[in-house]
């Protein structure tokens, strides 16, 4: 037997150990930073065994590919745009906003405010299924904190994220946004990675504050993106998250939603069409915690060739938040016979007067409506087209942002032309 | 313009169509009238494409050519137009759209220009006031919520907007409201040329109150038992199928 190959993770780990992050940090930090170093070399990459992993597990993935991102990027009209290269935030706008912060992390860490402390110690990374929040706890230091002052509409943020040929191995980012009460903000995020990232968002939302985001992934062949979200929300504050999957890697998505304020709203929309040997995880975790909120979690999946996708969508009604709303739906078309879905809606009430449904399908597209449009004239492939885009399109047209939910929809006609 | 002959046709191992012959001229509009379960659908599937529908023995031809051996998008874009007996929903195909497509893959098919959404929407507004029908079906997903009726007319607007060469209704008049009906009654007549054929396949008479078939014919076990002039149709009002059953089809021409 040949020596066996440098395995991800170790080569994580003497990027860890190569070049120390914690260099002009806060005391707490470097000793976060080095715990969750030890966590990482101790647990290594998720692997099946994990049940949160087990669709998904990262140590029995072919390394992530070599290759350098697309240059061209979302189109952020009116907005600011922020490149992020391997993970790292290049040159940030000048000319905010008044009551706009947008500052790197590394500059925020060397103030240490309370808050960001707070935020980065918030995340358990105890556990081996929280790896991936331990090894980007490990690597502190690159990423973007904004922040959005009572009653500021911020407008829209685009963060543009790609990587180049000489990006270290899986590289790290973290993105912290507090809006103040009353402030408004639409964050685009247009991902197309060529290799690894692993990003960690922490949005913390005052009372009737409200955070757009909408996600485009469309990572090159074999690259990975791993991305987890933890969303608190206070009081009428209002959370809308939209993710569009195209790429033709590895894509794990974490959402986390505390509504912890009476009268919060959350809808999390989603849509991944995962052909070629595309994988696409969606894990929800959406706790209900005080009374009167609502949540919607809407996914669509498309999945051709060897796609394979995982929903897990978990929604925790606690004791004591009545009067919680809470719907699901996750509707799958499965277009091959190698194409795997697995989808599994969580629903846990614990509280009274609540209104909640929850749907998961898988199957086919509808062979009458096939018919009926080639009956038209319209040929077989485009009647597939059109059929497999309306499926998606109901969940990309629902976007807020109308500049993002424009380009979404002319990403996923264009990923339709190509593969119908 | 259309000739069937000894077509014999079977769904799921089960001979439905049993030897049916049929010539409909250019010009000229039939109504095919027959029992529930005498075959009137499945010779609407089969002249349009429908999978499932296996042709066993016999002939279709249209223009010369052997629909048979055309794909459901090539018939269509040859002219031939079905009206559904149950058209089917598509939530998120905008109906507009959906007719734009269809319009121009035909338009493409036959060598001419395609329609820009200008000049679409300019066409689809003529045929609808014409049809007077109103234009909130332009907005909404193809059938989607639709009532049995607006779903109806739906069919009959694409049928005006594509100006199929061969139309064939399936029981479009089937659970219709007189308004309905008058719509349906409407687009028919409207498009009744001398280059055109239509086939009503109908079970009750009423729709051929307000469309005056050419010829009517009756279908029963999977093949046409009678056939006549509009005072065919009269009498099966009158006294059902029934006498069919017990040789009355000596009498059939005098009814003509």
């Amino acid at each position: 037997m040949n020596a066996p190959a440098t395995t991800l993770a170790q080569r994580i780990g003497e990027q860890l150990a190569r070049e120390p992050a914690e260099n002009g940090l806060p005391r707490w930090a470097r000793e976060l930073a080095a715990r969750d170093r030890a966590r990482f070399l101790d647990h290594g990459l998720p692997h099946r065994r994990l049940e949160a992993w087990k669709y998904t597990p990262l140590d029995a993935r072919p390394a992530p590919g070599e290759a350098q991102s697309p240059v061209d990027g979302f189109d952020a009209g009116e907005g600011v745009l922020v490149r992020l290269v391997n993970g790292a935030p290049q040159e940030l706008p000048a000319g905010l906003p008044e009551g706009v912060r947008l500052r790197t992390i590394a500059d925020e860490l060397a103030e240490a405010p309370e808050d960001l402390r707070a935020a980065l110690e918030s995340i358990d990374t105890e556990s081996p299924a929280d790896v991936m929040t331990a090894l980007n706890n490990a690597d502190l230091g690159g990423g973007l904190v904004l922040r959005v002052a009572r009653d500021v509409d911020a407008g829209q943020l685009v963060l543009c994220w790609r990587d180049t040929a000489q990006a270290p191995a899986l590289a790290n980012a973290r993105v912290l946004v507090w809006l103040e009460e009353g402030a408004r903000l639409d964050l685009v995020e247009d991902f197309a990675p060529g290799r690894a990232l692993n990003v960690v968002q922490q949005f913390h939302l005052a009372p009737g504050s409200r955070l757009r985001h909408a996600r485009l992934q469309a990572g090159l062949d074999a690259s990975w993106l791993v991305t987890r979200t933890e969303v608190s929300q206070a009081g009428h504050s209002v959370f809308e998250q939209a993710s569009l999957d195209i790429g033709d890697g590895l894509a794990r998505h974490d959402l986390g939603v505390r509504l912890a304020g009476s009268g919060a709203a959350c809808t999390a929309l989603g849509a991944y069409l995962p052909g070629g040997e595309a994988h696409v995880d969606h894990h929800l975790d959406v706790r209900h915690e005080a009374t009167d909120c609502h949540s919607t979690q809407t996914f669509r999946g498309v999945l051709q060739d060897r796609g394979r996708a995982v929903f897990n969508g978990r929604v925790h009604v606690l004791p004591g938040a009545d009067g919680s709303e809470a719907h699901q739906s996750n509707k799958n078309l499965l277009l091959s016979h190698d194409a795997e879905v697995d989808t599994k809606p969580e629903l846990v009430i614990e509280a009274d007067e609540v209104v909640a449904s929850h749907g998961a399908t898988v199957g086919a597209l509808d062979d009458k409506a096939v018919f009926y449009l080639r009956s038209r004239g319209i040929g077989e492939p485009e009647a597939r087209r059109m059929l497999t885009g309306a499926f998606c399109r109901e969940v990309i047209e629902a976007i807020g942002i109308d500049a993002a939910r424009d380009a979404f929809l002319a990403r996923l006609e264009s990923h339709l032309e190509v593969r119908p | 313009m259309l000739k069937i002959s000894n077509l014999h046709a079977t769904v799921d191992g089960k001979e439905i169509l049993r030897g049916l012959d049929l010539e409909v001229g250019a010009g000229e509009v039939h109504a095919i009238m027959g029992p529930n379960g005498s075959g009137k659908s499945t010779l609407g599937n089969v002249i349009t494409g429908r999978e499932g529908y296996e042709v066993t023995e016999g002939s279709v031809t249209y223009q010369g050519k052997d629909l048979l051996e055309l794909s459901p998008e090539e018939r269509a874009c040859e002219g031939v137009f079905l009206a559904f007996q149950y058209p089917v929903e598509i939530p998120g195909v905008n109906n507009t759209y959906f007719l734009r497509a269809a319009l121009n893959a035909q338009r493409k098919h036959r060598g001419e220009e395609e329609l820009d959404s200008v000049a679409f929407l300019k066409l689809v507004r003529e045929k609808l006031e014409v049809l007077h029908i109103g234009d909130e079906l332009l907005h909404r997903a193809v059938n989607e919520g639709f009532s049995g009726g607006e779903k109806k007319r739906n069919e009959i607007f694409q049928m005006a907007v594509l100006e199929p060469r061969l139309a064939i209704l399936d029981e479009t008049d089937s659970g219709l409201d007189i308004d309905a009906l008058r719509t349906v009654a409407e687009g028919v007549n409207r498009l009744r040329s001398p280059d055109r054929a239509m086939v009503l396949v109908t079970h009750y008479q009423r729709l051929l109150d307000h469309i005056e078939p050419d010829r009517v014919h009756v279908l029963a076990n999977g093949r046409i038992v009678a056939s006549g002039g509009p005072g065919l149709a009269r009498r099966l009002e009158e006294e059902g199928y029934a006498w069919l059953d017990e040789g009355g089809i000596a009498e059939v021409a005098e009814a003509s």
